[in-house]
């Protein structure tokens, strides 16, 4: 395994700019996951790290070494593609095989290493089919297997389980996870989905329009976002946001929603009142942090009229509308039903955020610079 | 249940109403063509006296005939040499054009290597003879500049069917080519980045993932080729008209003059059903042996 350094890296086609001098310091053996919406240059980056695209400026060193003008095959990567990219002609052993016998491996070393990892990935069957012969979750498997003969120094997968089923992509995301703990290689995982994210990361790079929003573990992203983007990034159903301002009543700080609904402004903002006074303000709760009444150390109630309900099960999410805006709550199942048109939420103040309406960066970020 | 039965019919003569004239014209233009050929192979006709029945004796000339084994000889190592100039030259200027960044240089180039196709044989044989004249051609022109020699392209025994074989493959370079960019652009690029990452480049990657993938296209453009290639005629006849000797005479050729210069109809007739047998057994070992290297996704 090898450590791997982006520094000043950005990439242009033409005079578009995809990736904007995006820098990454990835350690051994860590897992790290790209995640963003489509075009934000998460795909572009991993292709410059395997060597499939040139760099426009900066530097990618893996293992300390520049490798700008390093040859893909040469910079000890493996690759798990989103389509499996697998060779259609060869058999499962062959697509498995192929990268090892074009290093020149031994035939009996090339044997037992695909056995052992057509073992570990319940491959043994199939080593005689072609890729048509096999179902999308065992191709992926296939795509992997070819990656993990290779003993790279660096494993990187750009979105390999969008072409799952549901079911499929849980089951695929556990077995990767299990790779991980096995195998211990670095690895750069490309997705859009923050669910993958968050549950395979050791840490997260959260990315958009080519730059960097914020890079911290899945607890440190969804606890601290710096922006209004993490912040409705990460996390599903995403973070409600709802026009609001400071007000001083009685000599108390108040925080104002646009209906003239007032909430006692948390103590975490106690020292910076009369900055927040000066600013456009939008208030930031997670749906899971308005709930069901529960004696919050730091709560507030509301009585609220619920426009939709979307039972989940174990949960059921609450539409309704606060602010003048759409907003999401999640409760227990039995605390609603769909006879009642209204319901009393509690919200817990110790967990929400304030985002300046101006730069969409959380509040707490903007005076810590 | 009736009624069903009665809509069935009527919906198949239908069918047979609309298939009915392309049925007429492939039975007047090809098959009663081939059927009136074959029949004419065991009659002596010269088109002025009426028929006469020969029975076998055309196929039994033919077997002795040196002229025919010469012409025979000549067509089956023209076509043979034709499909693989083709192919070669056809995948390697796909896999080139395919890789020019800017993509007014890749339209350009589409074009001018498809625009020989266009042209008629007559007329690219008449320029390229004046190409590969012996003293003023300005192909020996060249070979003199840097050294090599002027050659006999078109009046050695042992270079002029090359000469031809060069002249036709450049005319249908065009045809394979635009089959290999067809079939090129149907590999995903996702491949072709794996086999970068996997150590599959240059040479490796043409053998290992470039054949392989474009191997329909190969068997198609070879079988193809070789169809037409066995059938030429006006590349040689205007470069040479056949000679020196019979050194660049083909089949269809010879085929031409025994049946409208020298009138034997019922000799010309069995030398087309032997060419045609002769295709019909090359077409059949090809699709045969297809199966052990043609692969279908």
């Amino acid at each position: 395994m090898a450590n791997v350094n982006l520094s000043g890296l950005s990439k242009k086609f033409g005079g578009v700019t995809v990736v904007d001098k995006i820098g990454i310091d990835i350690e051994h053996g860590e897992f790290i996951v790209l995640v963003g919406p489509s075009g934000c240059g998460k795909s572009t980056t991993l292709r410059m790290v395997a060597g499939l695209e040139d760099s426009t400026e900066g530097d990618i060193r893996i293992g300390g070494l520049v490798v700008n003008y390093v040859q893909p095959k040469d910079r000890d990567v493996a690759m798990v593609f989103q389509n499996y990219a697998l060779y259609p002609h060869m058999n499962v052993y062959k697509n498995i095989s192929i990268s090892l016998s074009m290093r020149g491996v031994d035939r009996a070393e090339i044997d037992k290493r695909v056995k052992e990892v057509a073992s570990t990935l319940g491959l043994q069957d199939l080593l005689t089919r072609l890729p048509k012969q096999l179902s999308g979750g065992q191709r992926q498997r296939v795509a992997m297997g070819r990656a993990i003969v290779r003993q790279p120094a660096v494993f990187l997968f750009d979105e390999p389980l969008s072409n799952l089923d549901a079911k499929l992509r849980v089951q695929m995301r556990t077995e990767i996870k299990k790779i991980h703990q096995r195998v211990a290689t670095t690895i750069i995982y490309v997705t859009h989905d923050q669910t993958e994210a968050m549950t395979l990361a050791d840490r997260i790079v959260v990315m958009n329009g080519g730059k960097i929003e914020q890079i911290g573990s899945p607890q440190e992203l969804y606890d601290f976002p710096i922006s209004k983007f993490v912040a409705s990034f990460i996390g599903s159903p995403s973070m409600n946001f709802v026009a609001c301002e400071v007000v001083m009543e009685e000599r108390n700080a108040f925080l104002k929603i646009s209906d003239n609904f007032l909430i006692r402004l948390p103590e975490q903002y106690s020292d910076c009142v009369d900055m927040l006074m000066e600013q456009k303000l939008e208030l930031g709760f997670r749906p899971e942090h308005i709930t069901e009444p529960r004696s919050y150390k730091y709560g507030h109630e509301l009585e609220i009229d619920i426009d939709v309900l979307e039972p989940l099960g174990n949960d059921t999410m609450v539409y309704f509308t606060f602010g003048g805006q759409g907003c999401c709550a999640r409760v227990l199942p039995s605390y609603v039903s769909k006879s009642r048109a209204s319901i009393l939420l509690e919200l817990d103040l110790s967990k929400i955020h304030l985002i300046d309406s101006d730069s969409n960066l959380i509040v707490k970020a903007v005076q810590n610079a | 249940m009736l009624e069903i039965a009665s809509l069935r019919k009527a919906k198949s003569r239908l069918g047979f109403l609309f298939v009915a004239p392309t049925m007429l014209g492939i039975f007047a233009f090809t098959a009663g063509p081939i059927l009136f050929s074959f029949a004419l192979s065991f009659f002596y006709w010269d088109v002025l006296s009426p028929m006469k029945f020969a029975g076998l004796s055309h196929y039994d000339y033919i077997m002795r005939d040196d002229v025919a084994a010469m012409t025979f000889r000549n067509t089956i190592y023209f076509a043979f040499m034709v499909v693989l100039l083709q192919n070669i030259i056809g995948f390697s200027l796909a896999m080139a054009v395919r890789n020019v960044a800017n993509k007014y240089f890749r339209y350009f180039f589409r074009s001018v290597f498809f625009l020989p196709l266009i042209m008629s044989g007559a007329t690219v044989s008449v320029f390229m003879a004046y190409f590969f004249d012996t003293n003023f051609g300005i192909v020996n022109y060249y070979l003199e500049l840097i050294g090599v020699g002027s050659v006999r392209w078109l009046t050695s025994t042992d270079v002029v069917l090359v000469t031809t074989v060069l002249v036709y493959a450049w005319q249908h370079i065009g045809f394979t080519f635009i089959l290999f960019l067809g079939g090129f652009a149907s590999i995903p690029e996702e491949v072709i980045d794996a086999a970068d990452v996997d150590g599959l480049t240059g040479w490796r990657k043409i053998l290992y993932v470039y054949i392989p993938m474009v191997s329909p296209t190969i068997f198609f453009s070879s079988v193809i080729g070789f169809i037409h290639a066995v059938q030429v005629f006006d590349h040689p006849y205007i470069l040479t008209r056949g000679g020196p000797g019979d050194a660049n005479r083909t089949a269809v050729m010879y085929i031409y003059e025994k049946a409208f210069q020298d009138l034997e109809f019922g000799y010309g007739s069995t030398l087309a059903i032997l060419l045609f047998i002769i295709i019909l057994i090359v077409t059949a070992l090809q699709f045969y042996v297809q199966k052990k290297w043609v692969f279908y996704e």
